[in-house]
């Protein structure tokens, strides 16, 4: 019941988050006022159909342009982006990866495809805070052209999310962009290839290592007002859950791990022996209410 | 016998009387931490920091293409 609900929300949000139709008509991207908010997963503002902005992308042109707007007096730090990413973690941690994010259930379809599956090393999901912090942060604030600006580092060299949602269809939408067309755009295409391959054998590769708004949102799953509940007394540890979780996690390794995006489906569907559970931190009715002596 | 049983009682409680008082502090760091977050935001909102963001998502981002 609940992975269905997912999936219904899953294709509902991709759908009102890139729900502009008249680019068919206009050839133009959408640019009202709804792009000043940012979408919750990623799904890049380039894609003509997308009535919302990237988290990433926003911070990423913030960040490449500190140093001009810090001189005119102008305190663009990120507090808007930020602020609304780090509002939605502190409450639900990383389930708008699960539930929300349009990149990450196109990797949940794909991965449906019948093959066989593996399983990548652990210590390549610390690759995702790798890009967010040097990707996002550091490079486009420190690395500036002769303007003081600096440069969108992971849209422009790594994000296969906007060769999909915008690369490719603008590319058939206005023909004079099919002559800038150079070694970048071949270079992001095989990314966006090598992914697309990946997410058949093995499941959610870009959540699990690259994807920084993921590494944003991990960081907040530990602390996360919504939290998952492991019963080690009630586990008999069939790992039943680890077979079943997409993104390959053991749930008795430890509840919230960074790489848990809360879908809920070793909750749901997997556990059959009450081991797990979701709690809202500091709710009146939990586990670790005291007995009366 | 009866007497030891009565010291590990008294562990147990003493245990999750601990565990409950680390659960409560956590749990108020949280919210804590989701009000200042929240405060982050508003800041952004009153710095005005939304326009950019609008500014950039209206155009056509070659980076994000791959042809700029």
């Amino acid at each position: 019941m609940i992975q269905h609900l997912r999936r219904l929300i899953q294709s509902g949000f991709t759908f009102i988050n890139n729900s502009y139709f008249g680019f068919i008509f206009t050839k133009k991207i959408y640019q009202g006022y709804t792009k000043s908010f940012c979408a919750p997963g990623l799904n890049c503002y380039s894609c003509p159909a997308s009535i919302l902005a990237c988290p990433m992308g926003s911070l990423q042109v913030i960040m490449g342009g500190l140093k001009n707007s810090l001189s005119i007096g102008k305190y663009y730090l990120g507090f808007y982006v930020i602020g609304f990413i780090g509002t939605l973690g502190m409450i639900v941690g990383r389930f708008p990866c699960g539930w929300l994010c349009p990149f990450g259930f196109l990797q949940e379809l794909i991965h449906k495809i019948p093959s066989k599956k593996f399983d990548i090393p652990s210590k390549l999901q610390y690759g995702k805070y790798i890009f967010l912090f040097g990707f996002v942060f550091i490079l486009p604030a420190t690395v500036l052209d002769e303007f003081g600006y600096g440069i969108t580092w992971f849209c422009k060299y790594v994000c296969p999310a906007g060769t999909l949602e915008a690369g490719i269809p603008l590319m058939f939408l206005d023909t004079s962009l099919r002559r800038l067309i150079g070694i970048l755009f071949y270079h992001k295409l095989t990314i966006l290839f090598i992914l697309l391959i990946a997410m058949v054998f093995i499941r959610r590769p870009f959540c699990r290592t690259i994807c920084p708004l993921g590494g944003f949102y991990s960081l907040f799953n530990k602390i996360s007002i919504l939290r998952m509940v492991h019963h080690k007394d009630k586990c008999v540890r069939c790992f039943q859950c680890y077979r079943d979780c997409p993104m390959h996690l053991k749930f008795p390794d430890g509840a919230n791990q960074l790489n848990c995006i809360r879908c809920f489906k070793c909750y749901s569907d997997s556990c059959k022996f009450g081991a797990i559970s979701i709690e809202l931190v500091g709710a009146k009715e939990n586990r670790f209410k005291p007995k009366e002596i | 016998m009866k007497q030891l049983l009565l010291k590990i009682k008294i562990c147990l409680e003493f245990n999750v009387f601990k565990n409950y008082n680390s659960y409560m502090n956590s749990a108020r760091i949280s919210y804590l931490l989701f009000i200042l977050f929240v405060l982050i935001f508003l800041t952004g909102i009153n710095l005005g920091e939304y326009v950019p963001v609008l500014e950039k998502a209206i155009k056509i981002c070659l980076s994000c293409v791959g042809i700029g």
